[in-house]
């Protein structure tokens, strides 16, 4: 199939000032993509270049196939958006919104939006002046959903949001997905794209460091084991085992605490040629993975 | 009543779209209830006027100060000259400016965009709504004339009245539409309100002194009071020089919606 979002040598800058610089990513459809980078890193920048907010200094974007300075139009029909910079109309009601922009849309029947309210626990009736921030970030999110679109393009849409009200939204994703819709979700909370998104890309600078799927940057991810050992066991052939990075012991040898990237298939068989009290795994940290990543690229770049 | 752009910018104005036409109300109510007076005491002010320099009278629009004392002559001084212009004027560039810079500057633009609505829509919906509601304005100032005169025995037509108030029409429309185009261009609101209310005032004194000047009477032509208060449509009626005046609002318009269509949204 071809991919919802293709980019291609997409190039921004403004006057001399770099926004984003050679990014090439496929997004496929119902793929949920996670875009993943510090603040300025020029997440916002690409996604009003996909929108067609802005223009390419060089290079392409197409969203559906279409290039995107050719139809906006017909993109922007398919697809709902959170901007990253969120600004609303404070004088008008949360539902005068909705109606506003569902006319524009032609869209006349409101249940959406209605029910992504009710499940976000947001009451439309209120002025948006008199929202807080995090209603402000939900009534955005109304808005995105309200028209039932083939692609959500989301500039970090859970800023502001209350960790309970982030679960609702995972939750909407996790609908999103099942219905075989497509996502490209902005963020710089990494456990966030790692609980929702099936393929991330981490941009730095104004370039993509890497694109990956989500199990792939987990299998890069190191577990912490710690083994702990009625008798004493030998560090060194523990440190042995492909994939350990390192070993610590303590307690005469009696507990012994591994990184392992990738499988810990190994070091679970090595073990149990001794006789085990206790085992303790501390999940791969994308973190650690996603980090390494940087630290890659920050020396690649020295 | 939220059903598109147009609509949406006239439901923006839904407050202070009152002020706008009490004020423009009084200044029409107060001209025309000061006429009677102002006749009675007619000899002494054509005196005291022609005492003035030459520039005051040609800045509140008359070239002779006996202009000033007739009906029409005062009320075209007062309303369509000055004040009620200025009104109209400053609520065009109003509107303007906030069709697309202000929009940016609120930080909303991008968010109006992602809807399936053309740029070229957005800019030619707010200009509808900003036609509207400044013909509104002038359509309040010719029934407040046409009902009061008889009362205060003005000397106002029909045919001039229609003419005059059209005119301002355009007239406010011309700064309103540069306003809207230089923010389509720019998408800087601050720069747009400079330029749309300095260019009013510079106009207006450009208008009213150049000609004093022989060397620079050319540059009266340049200026949109010019092509409405020449000929003066209260007491002449309609006259072909106010095409020049829609010949400046249609490109004004165009440039602003091929401006806006090429550049990038400000942030």
């Amino acid at each position: 199939m071809a991919p919802v979002i293709r980019t291609s040598g997409l190039t921004k800058y403004y006057g001399r000032t770099r926004g984003i610089e050679d990014l090439t990513l496929e997004v496929e459809p119902g793929q949920i993509f996670g875009f993943l980078g510090p603040n300025g890193a020029g997440k916002s920048t690409t996604i009003r270049l996909l929108l067609d907010f802005i223009r390419p200094t060089s290079g392409l974007a197409e969203v559906f196939g279409i290039p995107t300075t050719a139809d906006p139009i017909a993109i922007h029909r398919r697809v709902g958006y959170v901007p990253g910079e969120l600004a609303l109309y404070d004088t008008m009601t949360g539902l005068e919104l909705v109606r506003y922009f569902a006319s524009l849309r032609r869209v006349k029947d409101l249940t959406e939006a209605r029910r992504v309210a009710a499940a976000l626990d947001l009451d439309l009736s209120r002025v948006i002046r008199s929202y807080s921030g995090g209603n402000r970030q939900k009534l955005a999110l109304v808005q995105a959903f309200l028209h039932r679109p083939e692609l959500l393009i989301l500039d970090e849409p859970s800023s502001g949001l209350d960790p309970l009200i982030q679960q609702e939204f995972y939750g909407l994703v996790d609908e999103v997905r099942r219905e075989g819709r497509t996502v490209f979700l902005s963020s710089h909370i990494l456990p966030e794209v790692e609980r929702i998104a099936d393929r991330v890309a981490i941009i730095r600078g104004g370039s993509l460091v890497a694109v990956a799927a989500i199990a792939e940057l987990k299998a890069k991810a190191v577990h912490r084991l710690e083994l702990h050992f009625t008798t004493s066991a030998d560090p060194t052939t523990f440190g042995a085992i492909p994939g350990v990075r390192q070993v610590s012991s303590a307690d005469e040898d009696r507990v012994l605490t591994l990184w392992i990237e990738g499988s810990v298939d190994a070091v679970i068989k090595e073990a149990a040629r001794h006789e085990v009290v206790n085992l303790v795994s501390h999940e791969g940290d994308l973190e650690e993975a996603f980090l390494a990543f940087y630290a890659k690229a920050g020396s690649d770049a020295q | 009543m939220l059903s598109s752009v147009f609509a949406k910018t006239i439901w923006d104005r839904r407050r202070g779209y009152v002020w706008w036409a009490v004020g423009m109300l009084a200044i029409t109510a107060v001209t025309v209830a000061f006429w009677p007076t102002l006749q009675a005491d007619s000899d002494v002010l054509l005196q005291l006027m022609e005492n003035l320099p030459e520039g005051m009278l040609n800045l509140f629009g008359a070239s002779e100060a006996i202009e000033f004392l007739t009906g029409p002559g005062f009320v075209n001084s007062r309303v369509f000259a000055s004040v009620g212009s200025f009104i109209a004027i400053f609520f065009a560039i109003s509107m303007g400016t906030a069709a697309v810079a202000g929009e940016e500057d609120r930080g909303t633009m991008d968010l109006l965009l992602a809807n399936p609505v053309p740029r070229s829509r957005v800019v030619l919906e707010a200009f509808g709504a900003q036609a509207l509601l400044t013909t509104l304005l002038a359509a309040l100032v010719w029934i407040s004339l046409l009902v009061t005169d008889p009362i205060f025995d003005v000397g106002l037509s029909i045919a001039g009245t229609t003419a005059a108030s059209v005119g301002m029409v355009l007239l406010a429309l011309a700064f309103g539409s540069l306003a809207l185009m230089v923010g389509a261009l720019t998408g800087n609101r601050p720069l747009t309100v400079g330029i749309a209310a300095g260019t009013t005032i510079a106009t207006f004194f450009i208008n009213g002194l150049a000609p004093l000047v022989d060397s620079l009477a050319w540059m009266q032509r340049l200026t949109p009071f010019y092509w409405l208060l020449d000929h003066n449509p209260l007491v002449n009626g309609f006259q072909p020089q106010l095409l020049v005046l829609v010949g400046a609002i249609l490109i004004a318009v165009a440039v602003a919606m091929w401006g806006f269509q090429r550049r990038d949204v400000t942030v």
